[in-house]
């Protein structure tokens, strides 16, 4: 086989305009400016969830959230899912991972997941369809293959990290650093050398250098930073002096114009805000968003900026070496993400359901194979990452499957499928016992949300944004008469795309929190 | 303090079912993920495929009520942890058992809720399986 080669490159929770191809103007992206000026860079490409793993889930499925029935962190994707992975198997590609994989929960003490097996016991597969993987999450302590390393090899260096978790609580981590006391924030010792970001683009390179010359290979490496901890390497955080930064557009720096902005929004962004009510595992249970200062906003996105710069720094070790194997013209390049950060929007960090472009709006860059002559683009429309698997399968000249739900990625505006919805669905149940659950769909312009009936709405509440006008999202004319019946079909439609979902006993149940 | 309640109906008679959760000392044979178990006195060891050792303390086994009731005192960082197990007769081959837990931190009954899930449902194959 000599056909195209893909190298499907991730990182975990990186916003849409963190990258200079996308308007960033502080992380120095080269190499990732380098795929989008050849390839095709997309504007408005939305995840199907807005945390990790059905996000995850639905890269390697090509399926929606309701299809796939990874609901919220936690549920594990069942070992024998559809998987992108298994199709380019059989179609003779080489199959490898190398990072952040989490289609199935960190939290495993009694090892029932094959990701923790296999990190725990250092194998490397065969898993879903990869011949090999080789894991690593956001620390040194855990079931992955990273973490056994720096154990193994590094133990002096496995505290440096921030602990994600605290303990004995095993809440995720409230506890501030750095210069400003920021949550999820730590100057990190860890040399740069140990740091996970070099780590699995120096697994990925080794694996990449021991196939031989005439092999196809589907190479997904995946980054798990920028997401918090917010902790790059001390030896980097010269490269960006938070004390610098300009406060985000997003960040609102008056108090009072934050809580009139949120006040306008249904009532859990409020109510997290205030620290009513966390929703969602994901966010710090101790931490109150109201006390976030503008300094730690910049301190955080300053050390995001750092994580970026490293991510791209590595990436570029990555395709020097498919360089080096005379592969470049024959392998096609994707990047992106599993869903975006607060980031400092609205007053906010981390995630949750909060279907804003903080969180929805990626960054996603297909450069195609150079052999394949496809001219470089803009696209504007509106895609998802459901499309990705689809995708892979059209650059592997191999059919889609039917159970994919997508379609490979336009490659002009004018090839964009107006019929596809793109659709992103939320659905959470706090441990507290705190529910909320949503249905997002961007179209013509137009970014609606509906929720529906948990503990802090009635199933009546929406938000509804036009973005051309309000690329901040800060006005919600959900209930303005004039936008009702566009609102009503565009309900109508995510509502049929997503369905709600289902009730305990049918839907997949919660192994871990994450 | 969470609180989690897994149930299943084991066609089984409840003496037959009890004698299986009161031979405390062979859990890792139906629970998931267990390598294996022993007991000394009032003591339960668990090893776990993770590499971790579940020390646990028995604080009930009556065989007049079929309750068994242990409490989680090591290998995982639990604050406060209470396992009750109960056994009802529902017919003459016919029980229904129920496994309850209350645990702090509160997250961690995510964990034993969706492996006790797996656990009762091993057992219940295990028992309806075996010679009648």
């Amino acid at each position: 086989m000599m056909g195209r080669k893909i190298l499907f490159v991730t990182t975990d929770q990186q916003r849409y305009d963190s990258l200079g191809c996308t308007g960033g103007t502080v992380a120095r992206t080269p190499v990732i400016d380098a795929l989008a000026t050849a390839g095709i860079v997309y504007d408005r490409a939305h995840p199907a969830s807005v945390v990790c793993m059905p996000s995850r889930a639905t890269m390697i499925t090509g399926q929606r959230v309701s299809t796939h029935g990874v609901w919220m962190n936690g549920v594990p994707l069942p070992a024998d899912a559809p998987s992108v992975a298994q199709v380019l198997h059989e179609a003779g590609y080489r199959t490898a991972l190398f990072g952040k994989a989490h289609f199935e929960p960190y939290l495993d003490p009694f090892l029932r997941f094959e990701e923790n097996r296999l990190g725990r016991f250092g194998a490397h597969g065969p898993h879903r369809g990869f011949d090999h993987l080789e894991l690593a999450s956001h620390g040194a302590v855990g079931l992955t293959h990273y973490a056994r390393w720096m154990m193994q090899e590094h133990a002096a260096h496995v505290g440096d990290y921030y602990p994600v978790i605290e303990m004995p609580g095993m809440q995720v981590n409230a506890a501030g650093g750095g210069d400003t006391d920021a949550p999820q924030v730590k100057v990190n010792p860890i040399p740069r050398e140990l740091y996970h970001t070099d780590w699995v683009a120096d697994r990925a390179i080794a694996w990449l250098d021991a196939l031989p010359d005439d092999a196809d290979w589907f190479c997904w490496v995946s980054f798990p930073d920028p997401h918090h901890p917010w902790d790059p390497p001390a030896s980097e955080r010269g490269r960006v002096d938070w004390r610098d930064l300009d406060l985000p557009a997003g960040y609102p720096q008056d108090a009072a114009e934050r809580a009139a902005i949120l006040a306008a929004k249904p009532r859990h962004w409020t109510a997290w805000y205030e620290g009513d009510v966390v929703s969602n595992y994901e966010a710090p249970d101790a931490w109150v968003p109201a006390t976030l200062t503008a300094d730690q906003v910049r301190e955080v996105n300053a050390n995001v900026h750092v994580e970026v710069e490293l991510i791209d720094e590595a990436l570029g070790r990555v395709l020097d070496a498919v360089r080096a194997r005379g592969w470049d013209a024959d392998t096609d390049v994707v990047f992106t993400t599993d869903h975006g950060e607060l980031q400092g929007d609205f007053g906010l960090l981390f995630k949750g359901p909060y279907h804003v472009d903080a969180l929805l709006r990626l960054p996603l860059i297909w450069r195609p194979a150079p052999s394949a002559q496809v001219a470089p683009a803009r696209v504007a429309s509106p895609v998802s990452l459901v499309d990705l698997a689809p995708t892979f399968c059209a650059a592997a000249d191999v059919d889609v499957p039917e159970w994919m739900e997508g379609g490979a990625l336009p490659l002009t505006d004018s090839d964009a499928r107006r019929d596809a919805p793109v659709v992103t669905e939320w659905d959470s149940i706090h441990p507290r016992g705190h529910r909320v659950h949503a249905r997002t769909i961007v179209a013509d312009d137009v970014l609606v949300t509906a929720y529906g009936p948990g503990t802090m709405h009635d199933g009546t509440e929406g938000e509804l944004y036009r973005l051309a006008d309000d690329p901040l999202q800060r006005e919600n004319r959900w209930d303005e008469p004039s936008a009702r019946a566009g609102r009503d079909e565009l309900v109508a439609t995510v509502q049929r795309v997503a369905p709600p979902l289902p009730p305990r006993g049918i839907r997949r149940g919660v192994a871990a929190p994450v | 303090m969470a609180t989690l309640r897994r149930e299943v109906r084991i066609a089984r008679p409840a003496d037959a079912v009890w004698d299986v959760i009161a031979d405390a000392g062979t859990i890792a044979d139906w629970f998931p993920a267990m390598e294996s178990s022993s007991i000394e006195g009032d003591v339960r060891r668990c090893s776990l495929r993770s590499g971790l050792e579940l020390i646990e303390r028995i604080v009930t086994s009556d065989a007049e009520l079929r309750r068994f009731q242990y409490r989680v005192t090591g290998g995982v960082p639990v604050i406060e942890h209470l396992a009750t197990v109960d056994v009802f007769a529902l017919g003459p081959a016919d029980a229904l058992l129920v496994y309850s837990t209350e645990v702090e931190p509160a997250p961690l009954a995510l964990v034993l809720g969706d492996a006790i899930e797996e656990a009762v449902l091993n057992l219940r194959a295990r028992l309806e399986g075996s010679d009648q």
